[in-house]
């Protein structure tokens, strides 16, 4: 399964669009995406990050788009912050500040 | 996959009826043969290649496993190819109202797998529905490993009927009468003899509506199941 198109995540980008990514750590192969709100959302990702990848680009969130085996987050400033999947579902999961469930795939 | 599965029995058997009363030459020679046997007997070109049904201690079942062509139309999942998974959740999720809509979500691909892995390359509307093994609202996942092609078509049990087995379960999680790890493994393990469990020691009878499932499960395009 390639999923090379990244199509609109129409489910997540409502939920998201306008929050600001302030933070970005790992947990193994989990991104963990620490927004301004508190809110954090966590991607599983095929494998840890290099030591030396360069770092990931922060920022507003404008729009979400999601293929089989990437997600990608477009920002305000043009650019795009892009996960790899470690699979084509069940692998983001959103969670408010409170800790209750906002979007899961 | 099931043409070896299929293969296995009835090569050990023809083994063990000559073992002991024939020379070691004779019991190959048969073995040989009945492997012969097999291999020229035709075979159904377009046999998806579905697991052998658990009678489900239901003598009942058995007897609809061959009316109803269960190889193509499984009321239970393979569990090689589908295990279950569950989402990182507690109950305390999953008993939010609206919590199902949040994390429904398997991309068309995804079907196709599903379908794709259990051999069948076509169907019509109304035969199956992808569900969820372990049902979202007992935190199962939309994961591969979690979503197999359920028959609709299949009697007594069938998409509809694992529906009363979720519900009956996901109301007992959320009266904190059942455990969700407990309820997930219920579920997973033979959704069928959960329901004997937890619903009704019986087999529901026949619908006599045609009703369709709610709009907001996996698989949409079907139409009443009309054997």
């Amino acid at each position: 399964m390639t999923g090379a198109r990244m199509a609109r995540n129409q489910k997540l980008t409502p939920v998201i669009a306008g929050r600001t990514i302030a933070q970005i750590g790992w947990d193994g192969a989990t991104a963990i995406l620490h927004f301004d709100d508190a809110s954090v959302l966590r991607v599983r990702t095929p494998a840890p990050p290099a030591a030396d990848a360069a770092p990931l680009e922060i920022g507003k969130v404008r729009a979400v788009r999601q293929s089989t085996a990437a997600v990608a987050f477009d920002l305000d400033d043009g650019s795009t912050l892009q996960l790899p999947l470690a699979e084509a579902t069940s692998c983001v999961m959103l969670r408010d500040a409170k800790g209750a469930m906002e979007y899961a795939d | 996959m099931p043409a070896t599965a299929s293969l296995i029995p009835v090569i050990a058997s023809a083994a063990s009826h000559r073992r002991g009363a024939c020379h070691p030459c004779a019991s190959f020679v048969a073995l040989l043969c009945a492997l012969v046997a097999l291999a020229c007997e035709p075979q159904p070109a377009a046999t998806p290649a579905v697991p052998s049904q658990p009678e489900a201690n239901s003598d009942t079942t058995h007897h609809v496993i061959a009316e109803d062509s269960a190889l193509r139309f499984p009321f239970v999942p393979d569990p090689a190819r589908t295990p279950g998974a569950t989402l990182d959740v507690t109950a305390a999720d999953i008993c939010v109202p609206g919590y199902a809509r949040k994390v429904r979500n398997v991309p068309a691909a995804v079907k196709r797998q599903a379908y794709a892995e259990y051999g069948i390359l076509s169907h019509q509307p109304g035969d199956y529905e992808v569900d969820h093994l372990i049902s979202l609202e007992l935190g199962g996942s939309n994961s591969i490993r979690n979503l197999w092609p359920q028959s609709y078509r299949t009697h007594p049990w069938n998409a509809r009927v694992k529906d009363a087995l979720e519900n009956n379960l996901h109301k007992r999680v959320c009266a904190g009468t059942l455990d969700l790890t407990t309820a997930q493994g219920v579920i997973a393990s033979n959704w069928v003899s959960g329901y004997r469990k937890y619903v009704r020691p019986t087999p529901p009878p026949p619908r006599a509506s045609k009703h369709r499932r709610r709009s907001t499960r996996s698989h949409r395009s079907a139409q009443p199941a009309v054997p």
